[in-house]
């Protein structure tokens, strides 16, 4: 390890206020060099705006910054990346239509230039050196990146970033977007940095994971550091406490042993074959039942959730809804039939940035909301949308606040919101808890609960195995699109055995 | 600056206030000959033209799609209303026909979009080749008088009574239905539309039947403004664009949409024009000043990011 524990970059008395929301108030962060940080808080703590500030993605109300002993006041995030400071962010930073290649040398195509002419080889060349150094493999830089996967695209900007060689490196909460395979990827190249002396900035919610990687713990709350614990100092139950401010119980999943009809059966996916990953699945989804999907991120669960919704085509076999006799062929029947779904893909399938908390929510009660004839009642929809808001405690100015707005857990309130109004009774939630802190973690867990003790039924399909031994009751774990075993809540889930079935 | 922009207030108030300033500006630039009685009236004929287009096409708009075929719509169903008045002198079978003519050249842009899974905007300039193509055609040099069959309709108060009623339905089914909301849902977001149920494809054809019906009357308005039918396509495909974006509403659909606001902005445009006109300005220098303002318009109304960066921009 060279030059550890130098301090490389220090933040005094930052502010940042959007409008009249305090993002910041007053932070002072002091990151040294050979150390992995981790940044951790609820969501909206303000973890991702002192790191977007740092990394010159944007500027901060008031306060300053010392970088290598410097005044540091980046302009751009690309003014940052060339002075060594390097940050993947929660959202894609990949363009879909152009090769992987030339996403790992975005604007920076003159090198390869050869009589006015890109060398298309000696790029590809580079950017697979690029993705041998940090193990990325099986993926051809002439691929356009729409082929990839939420969790190649992320591994290929982690590719693209340590191609700068940084002297910092933040990686805001990209964990949530990988699977095992990925996050080992990620883990190995973060420790490589802090031997070499980098320092590593992690922002991420799973607390084991920030527990095991970190040397040091900055707990944020309401934009305030409210401590920074030593490796030795981390113990689950007081790291939550200052997080959240109260007590947080260990163990929120379920406890009991609620069985299910299992002769009531509501969904049924028979034999279904589709254009990706699925090949004659079959599976059946009881009343009140919570099914859990597990296994690795490219076992084909997420196309299972689109083929159950009908949002993608199912060429040979069905998907049925039992009691109403019914074949799902569209998203717009299931919905029309009382399913319901969340998308692993928050931002860009499950809600519309632009548009207000209102018009997200009201978006699954046209139908119920209406007054007169066919004409929606303002007032209404206004009970729609505010028993959603104060229900699930969104924070925000307003129902008219735009949801691009707002944080990550809040996001995803607001889409839990409109699925919990319009009274789903099946409903399938991909990556349900994604990117939330574990106080909103909590509550819709208890929401979950809820929904099947009032009869609803659910698919949750998770990458995050406690979560799924937590809240199922009976557990479907996928390998290469078929299932792989198949285990019950009354038996007890062993984790082992399960782990077995996925790899 | 930022914050000025994007002031709600403001931003409500803006399409009104310029109106305004256009108005002020020519007439005192012209010593008070705008505001004659013969130029207001120029403005209101072709004005109510624009406006009752613009509010169709934002049906179309606000889905995200564009569609710049109506000049060459409203050429093409003259010339075949005019045709059909020369052989029936019929002037109610001429309006069916021109209505009719053009509400179904505009819904068929649609169609070829949806059948050749073309993007509407190819669609529609694909289309608009071909419409003046087949007028060309079918008039060549020529124009056709219908004078004598529109004169006394025009003295008529009918035209406005039946925008107003139009703009009456638009008004209730964008923004008291499913309907408005279904359409911006489509235009903000397709893929998360679709998981809320919103056939996208659907509802894209029913802003188009809206859209068409507006533009099928705006073809028959256009016969009665002018008495006279040529094969030349006007330039109402960006007169509309650019109504839209002076009204104050995007053309990139979305959220934000709403079908009034090309009312006010048809009537804008349709000043502009015309107060440069009177100025002397020739019409070359005209089509460029209004390019230039589009632009502006569209640049200061665009988002430009001052915080963390969405997914949407860049997949």
């Amino acid at each position: 390890m060279s030059d550890s524990h130098q301090v490389i970059l220090e933040v005094h008395d930052m502010c940042k206020n959007f409008g009249e929301t305090v993002a910041l108030n007053h932070v002072d962060l002091a990151l040294e060099t050979g150390e992995i940080r981790g940044l951790i808080g609820e969501n909206g703590s303000g973890k991702s705006t002192v790191s977007s500030i740092i990394s010159g993605m944007q500027p901060a109300t008031s306060g300053t910054m010392t970088y290598k002993g410097k005044p540091w006041k980046p302009a751009t995030v690309l003014d940052g990346l060339e002075n060594g400071i390097g940050m993947i962010v929660q959202e894609a930073g990949t363009l879909g239509n152009i090769t992987v290649a030339e996403n790992l040398f975005l604007g920076d195509y003159k090198r390869f230039k050869r009589f006015g002419m890109i060398d298309r080889k000696a790029m590809n060349r580079e950017a697979q050196k690029a993705m041998d150094r940090i193990g990325l493999q099986d993926i051809h830089p002439s691929w356009p990146v729409r082929r990839l996967d939420m969790q190649s695209r992320k591994l290929l900007e982690l590719a693209r970033i340590m191609n700068h060689d940084p002297e910092i490196l933040i990686i805001d909460e990209t964990t949530t977007a990988l699977g095992q395979s990925g996050r080992e990827i990620l883990y190995s190249v973060m420790h490589r940095a802090a031997e070499e002396g980098k320092t590593v900035m992690i922002i991420s919610h799973d607390l084991d994971e920030m527990m095991e990687h970190c040397d040091t713990l900055t707990v944020l709350r309401d934009g305030v550091i409210i401590d920074n614990l030593k490796r030795e100092q981390f113990e689950p139950g007081l790291i939550k406490k200052l997080m959240v401010g109260r007590e947080i119980q260990d163990n929120y999943y379920r406890t009991d042993q609620d069985g299910y009809d299992e002769k009531d059966v509501v969904l049924k996916a028979d034999t279904i074959t589709t254009m990706k990953d699925l090949l004659c699945f079959s599976l059946e989804l009881h009343r009140g039942e919570i099914l859990g999907i597990g296994g690795l991120s490219d076992c084909g669960m997420h196309t299972l959730g689109h083929a159950l919704f009908g949002l993608e085509k199912v060429l040979d076999g069905e998907v049925k809804l039992v009691d109403k006799g019914i074949t799902v062929k569209s998203s717009e029947q299931a919905f029309s039939c009382g399913m319901g779904y969340i998308s692993k893909d928050r931002d860009n399938e499950s809600l519309e940035q632009n548009a207000s908390i209102r018009a997200n929510i009201a978006s699954t009660g046209y139908k119920v909301n209406r007054g007169i004839g066919c004409l929606i009642s303002g007032r209404k929809e206004d009970n729609y949308v505010k028993k959603q808001i104060r229900d699930l405690s969104i924070k925000c100015r307003d129902q008219h606040q735009l949801v691009k707005e707002l944080s990550g857990g809040n996001k995803q309130k607001v889409v839990f919101g409109k699925w919990i109004a319009y009274d789903a009774d099946i409903l399938i939630m991909d990556c349900p808890t994604r990117g939330v802190d574990i106080g909103v973690k909590s509550a819709m867990y208890q929401l979950i609960y809820q929904m099947k003790k009032a009869g609803k039924s659910i698919v949750m399909i998770s990458e995050e195995m406690p979560e799924l031994m937590g809240m199922s009751d009976r557990l479907l774990i996928m390998k290469d699109g078929e299932v792989n075993g198949e285990f019950f809540r009354r038996d007890g889930f062993h984790e082992h055995e399960i782990i077995e079935c996925m790899i | 600056m930022k914050k000025v922009l994007s002031n709600r207030w403001l931003q409500m108030a803006f399409p009104l206030l310029l109106l305004i300033l256009c108005v002020i500006i020519f007439s005192a630039l012209t010593g008070g000959r705008f505001l004659s009685q013969s130029n207001i009236s120029a403005i209101y004929e072709q004005g109510l033209i624009v406006a009752i287009s613009a509010v169709g096409i934002a049906f179309i708009y606000t889905t995200g799609n564009i569609d710049m075929s109506v000049g060459s719509i409203i050429m093409l169903a003259g010339i075949m209303g005019g045709r059909t008045w020369e052989t029936t002198d019929s002037t109610a079978l001429m309006f069916l026909v021109t209505f009719a003519a053009g509400a179904v050249m505009l819904y068929l842009n649609n169609v070829l979009s949806a059948v050749l899974g073309l993007r509407t905007v190819m669609a529609a300039i694909l289309m608009m080749n071909i419409y003046n193509a087949v007028g060309a055609e079918l008039l060549g040099a020529e124009s056709i008088s219908i004078y004598r069959a529109v004169r006394d309709i025009g003295k008529s108060n009918a035209r406005l009574y039946i925008a107003l009623l139009l703009f009456i339905v638009c008004l209730v089914a964008f923004h008291l239905t499913r309907l408005g909301r279904e359409l911006r849902f489509t235009g903000g977001n397709e893929r998360c539309a679709a998981t809320v149920g919103i056939n996208n494809k659907k509802i894209i054809a029913v802003g188009y039947l809206f859209a068409a019906a507006a533009v099928g009357i705006a073809c028959v308005f256009t016969l009665i403004r002018n008495g006279n039918i040529s094969s030349v396509a006007s330039s109402m495909g960006s007169d509309l664009m650019l109504a839209t974006v002076l009204g104050g509403m995007s053309i990139f659909g979305g959220h934000k949409s709403n079908c009034y606001s090309g009312v006010i902005g048809a009537f804008t445009v349709v000043i502009l024009s015309n107060g440069l006109l009177m100025l002397g300005v020739s019409n070359t220098l005209i089509q460029g000043v209004r390019g230039v303002l589009f632009l502006v318009i569209v640049y200061l109304s665009s988002e430009h990011p001052d915080t963390l960066p969405s997914r949407n921009q860049f997949s």
